[in-house]
């Protein structure tokens, strides 16, 4: 067989050029295109779980902004959460298709006109109340109700937080129904009947007095002391005893206290993640249980309203504000979820509008000092460039010739090469 | 999905990320306008030098923890030789196919001398229109 040797045949550089680009056109057309990602409103990242986001790559933590939220919901000298209360009334009310003034009864208004019935509402109930304060003497009270609905147990004793064992039982049971009745962040992909498992752990935690929380990924066990009445009445580790604790001072430090529980079982740098993480369990406890907590000051509210209504348009209590565990049992009857719906978002849009302030105002600092360096930086690096330049030619005009130059540049050198 | 839903109008974790895209762009540091005579002295400016800007960048190689240098073994650094490829292919699509156009403002001050039949005529004024020029970057 005759031998077939392959002839070495070399492109020119023209030839080479055209080749390599094409292979390198054929090569960035199969990247995949740039596709602007449409991605619906309702699935997109919630509003809190991407500020947390930014938050958290900027290296802030929220505490202080919860910290002022605990603060406004529960300023015993404000009137933030009463507000929010006659509006969810209001709204509550509306949603039914009742306008208080002038009075309407239209049971088939339309959600437009319902709108408008909520609006018309809430400027009326606030009319009534100029100066709503049903709420104020009870903050302590509700503040201490939430440690019971977050902690347990369900057992009163002397030293419960609350020794009333009706209203225990029903902030407990709430506590439970509200499991997957609210949430903060994006909604888990999680089935009824592993909702239906949480909420029977979640109640024998409660009635036990001994919570689980997963707090990074490990999950904790947090019972509250055998008296937890220091941290509303001072005591403890953080305050002295009989010192005036306000509502908002005593959630913090129950948040200080978990952090304690954590770091009695884990090891530092943990437990300081693990005291800012409840305190976020803390504020989405605080939305979904708020709308309950208030519950027993409301017949005050109404007395007010029916004051102002004729006998035949007296409106119940009853009729507007559902409890969790109503909600859960009848999860598409939008008039039972109305009040509770209101009150949640009233609160969560006050935490976000906290929140976000916030962050814009360490944003727009995290961005101006980052100009600032970056622009120092750059400055920096042209004077050393220009101060070499000088160092050399100060002596010499701009327009000196090249051989000027090379003199004065050679005359840098004299120490060792002398004088040439 | 949770019994209670978020309200829409609180979903607005899109228009917060363009907001702070807003402020990023806003806050960039812009640049002051150059003095007449500082854009004079460009004129002593020796222009751009695809190997003056290869070294300059390799030189900083090490504030990046890439090693100059041929590499163990005597291997060539090809990043140095990539970044010189680069700055060659830069500077040389800069001289050569750039276009600088300019435009002036009007209101330029002109001055200008002559004169007819009647004596020396001066004139003083201002250009009315933008002009256009070209400019050729080096």
């Amino acid at each position: 067989m005759a031998i077939d040797v392959p002839i070495n045949i070399p492109l020119t550089d023209a030839q080479a050029e055209l080749t390599a680009k094409i292979g390198s056109m054929k090569s960035l057309l199969a990247l995949p295109s740039i596709r602007k990602r449409n991605i619906p409103k309702a699935n997109q990242i919630s509003t809190y779980d991407y500020i947390m986001k930014i938050l958290n790559v900027m290296g802030l933590t929220p505490e202080v902004i919860f910290n002022a939220f605990l603060t406004k919901v529960f300023d015993q000298a404000g009137t933030f959460l009463e507000d929010k209360v006659l509006d969810a009334i209001g709204d509550s009310i509306g949603q039914q298709g009742i306008q208080l003034s002038p009075y309407i009864n239209n049971p088939t208004a339309t959600n437009k006109t319902k709108k408008e019935y909520k609006s018309n509402n809430k400027a009326y109930i606030h009319g009534l109340y100029p100066n709503p304060n049903f709420l104020q003497t009870v903050k302590q009270k509700l503040a201490k109700d939430l440690v019971v609905m977050i902690f347990g147990p369900k057992q009163v004793t002397s030293t419960s937080l609350n020794t009333n064992q009706t209203q225990v039982n029903f902030l407990i049971n709430n506590a439970v129904c509200a499991e997957g009745l609210f949430s903060l962040s994006n909604d888990p992909v999680i089935r009824n009947n592993d909702i239906e498992y949480n909420r029977i752990k979640l109640k024998q935690q409660l009635e036990k007095g001994e919570v689980v929380y997963e707090i990074s990924c490990q999950e904790v066990k947090i019972k509250l002391p055998e008296d937890p009445g220091f941290l509303f009445t001072g005591g403890g580790t953080f305050t002295s005893p009989s010192s005036y604790v306000s509502p908002a001072q005593a959630l913090i430090e129950t948040v200080q206290y978990v952090n304690n529980q954590v770091q009695r079982i884990n090891n530092e740098t943990n437990a300081n993640k693990g005291g800012k993480k409840f305190y976020q369990i803390l504020i989405d406890k605080l939305l979904s249980f708020i709308s309950v907590m208030v519950q027993p000051y409301l017949p005050s509210v109404f007395t007010v309203i029916n004051a102002s209504l004729s006998p035949s348009q007296q409106i119940n209590q009853s009729n507007f504000v559902f409890d969790n565990c109503a909600i859960v049992n009848d999860p598409d009857n939008e008039i039972k979820k109305e009040f509770a719906t209101s009150l949640f978002n009233a609160l969560l849009k006050d935490l976000l509008k906290l929140l976000l302030l916030f962050t814009i105002k360490r944003f727009k600092r995290l961005v101006a000092n980052y100009f600032a360096k970056t622009a120092i930086e750059k400055q920096k690096r042209k004077l050393e460039k220009s101060k070499l330049k000088f160092q050399i030619f100060s002596k010499i005009s701009d327009n000196a010739d090249k051989i000027e130059k090379y003199q004065a540049a050679l005359k840098t050198l004299a120490t060792v090469l002398g004088a040439l | 999905m949770a019994t209670i839903a978020i309200d829409e109008s609180l979903n607005i974790s899109e228009e917060v990320a363009d907001f702070m895209l807003f402020l990023l762009n806003e806050n960039r540091v812009q640049l002051p306008k150059l003095s007449i005579p500082k854009i004079l002295l460009v004129k002593t400016r020796p222009g751009l030098s695809a190997e003056i800007l290869a070294a300059s960048i390799t030189s900083r190689f090490p504030e990046a923890n890439i090693p100059n240098g041929p590499l163990f073994g005597g291997t060539p650094n090809s990043m140095e030789i990539f970044v010189k490829i680069i700055s060659e292919e830069i500077v040389d699509a800069i001289q050569n196919e750039m276009r600088v156009d300019v435009v002036t403002d009007p209101g330029a001050t002109i001055s200008a001398a002559g004169g007819n039949a009647g004596g020396p005529v001066v004139v003083v004024g201002a250009t009315v229109a933008p002009h256009t020029g070209i400019g050729i970057a080096r």
